[in-house]
């Protein structure tokens, strides 16, 4: 896996949150207490002098993992983030599709209703999968919240804008240009707190997080940042074999997406 | 995941009334009454049984409770019964670990 100059990465990502603050009159931000989440909260601390300055939305299925429960309540209070935590519908028999993708997507149209969001932080990277190698760092949403990723506004000369015609909101990737191991690189150098699913106990952790239904883990004997990144390095499976939706074939991982779907 | 019929064959060293009662009727005032109980347990691990191909059933799912030397105790189910929906419920098992033992 590539690495890439960190400080780099970090000074673009910081610039792309100071536009978005300055650009947006109701930003907020995702955070999903997965590394690229929490560590995209991490660079907002240091853009903002210590402070997160927006809202913090998780978008919960009721059914994440207890440790992630656990973290999300420890870290909001740690650093005084101000937590919406949105509910998103669950039935008694349902396919991972519409748990992934509709559902929560509902519940995102709803917080963003609800608050008037016309900026939405989102921590995915173009190296996750195809169809996010698509993205802008200021990508609109239109009024139902969808993607059309043939139609992408421009960005020159990192003018980046904030009001595209006929959307509801833009999404603002700060951590588009970074890869996985950049991320644990940042983690490890900020010392920023992370969730204890992703460190070896019996053989096992888990790579990428989702809820407790569509997350499986990995073999490894990682314990620590540092093994991670190692483990990283020679490592030739994808970063999100783990996640059963993304199983599911390129062209419905685009279709979600482009109805909304993080 | 294990199969539905390993699961069936973990049985809970004893019975405990709340646990029963949360069983029974995972409403948000069995899950409160249920917290102690399941606070004294170590480790849990989530299985989710296919109800039709494709499709994950939830009312199905349930957590086993494990002890610190990762014995089963007893089962709970993942979902909470308001009035006229349900819930996932698996932030009730805040403070236990997952069993990464039973990973297979």
């Amino acid at each position: 896996m590539n690495e890439q100059n960190l400080h780099e990465l970090e000074e673009k990502s910081i610039y792309i949150m100071r536009e978005a603050r300055s650009k947006f009159d109701n930003l907020a931000a995702l955070w999903s207490m997965g590394k690229d989440s929490t560590a995209m909260l991490g660079i907002a601390r240091k853009a903002f002098m210590g402070k997160i300055p927006f809202p913090v939305i998780h978008i919960d299925n009721g059914i994440d993992f207890p440790e992630s429960y656990k973290f999300r309540d420890e870290l909001a209070k740690k650093w005084g983030m101000k937590l919406i935590v949105a509910k998103s519908e669950i039935r008694e028999e349902m396919s991972g599709f519409s748990c992934c993708g509709s559902n929560k997507t509902d519940a995102l149209k709803r917080i963003m209703k609800e608050h008037n969001f016309d900026g939405l932080i989102v921590s995915i990277r173009r190296d996750e999968h195809g169809i996010r190698a698509k993205e802008r760092y200021f990508s609109p949403r239109d009024m139902h919240f969808k993607w059309d990723y043939k139609n992408q506004p421009e960005e020159l000369w990192n003018n980046y804008s904030s009001k595209e015609k006929g959307a509801s909101h833009l999404r603002v990737h700060p951590l588009l240009d970074w890869n996985e191991i950049d991320i644990w690189n940042f983690i490890k150098k900020n010392k920023i707190p992370m969730n204890p699913l992703y460190f070896s106990k019996h053989g096992y952790r888990y790579r990428s997080l989702g809820c407790t239904h569509c997350t499986v883990p990995i073999k490894s004997n990682a314990k620590n940042i540092d093994e991670i990144i190692k483990e990283l390095r020679v490592t030739k499976v994808e970063e999100r074999s783990g996640r059963e939706q993304d199983k599911e074939k390129q062209y419905v991982m685009e279709k979600l997406r482009s109805l909304g779907y993080m | 995941m294990l199969c539905r019929d390993l699961m069936a064959a973990i049985k809970p060293q004893k019975t405990i009334r709340e646990i029963e009662q949360l069983q029974k009727e995972p409403t948000e005032e069995n899950w409160k009454k249920a917290l102690k109980i399941i606070q004294k347990g170590k480790y849990y691990y989530i299985y989710y049984p296919s109800a039709l191909k494709g499709k994950m059933s939830l009312s199905s799912a349930y957590a086993i409770i494990y002890d610190k030397s990762e014995k089963p105790i007893f089962k709970v189910p993942i979902l909470k019964k308001t009035k006229n929906s349900i819930e996932g419920a698996t932030s009730y098992l805040v403070g236990l670990d997952i069993n990464r033992g039973m990973i297979k």
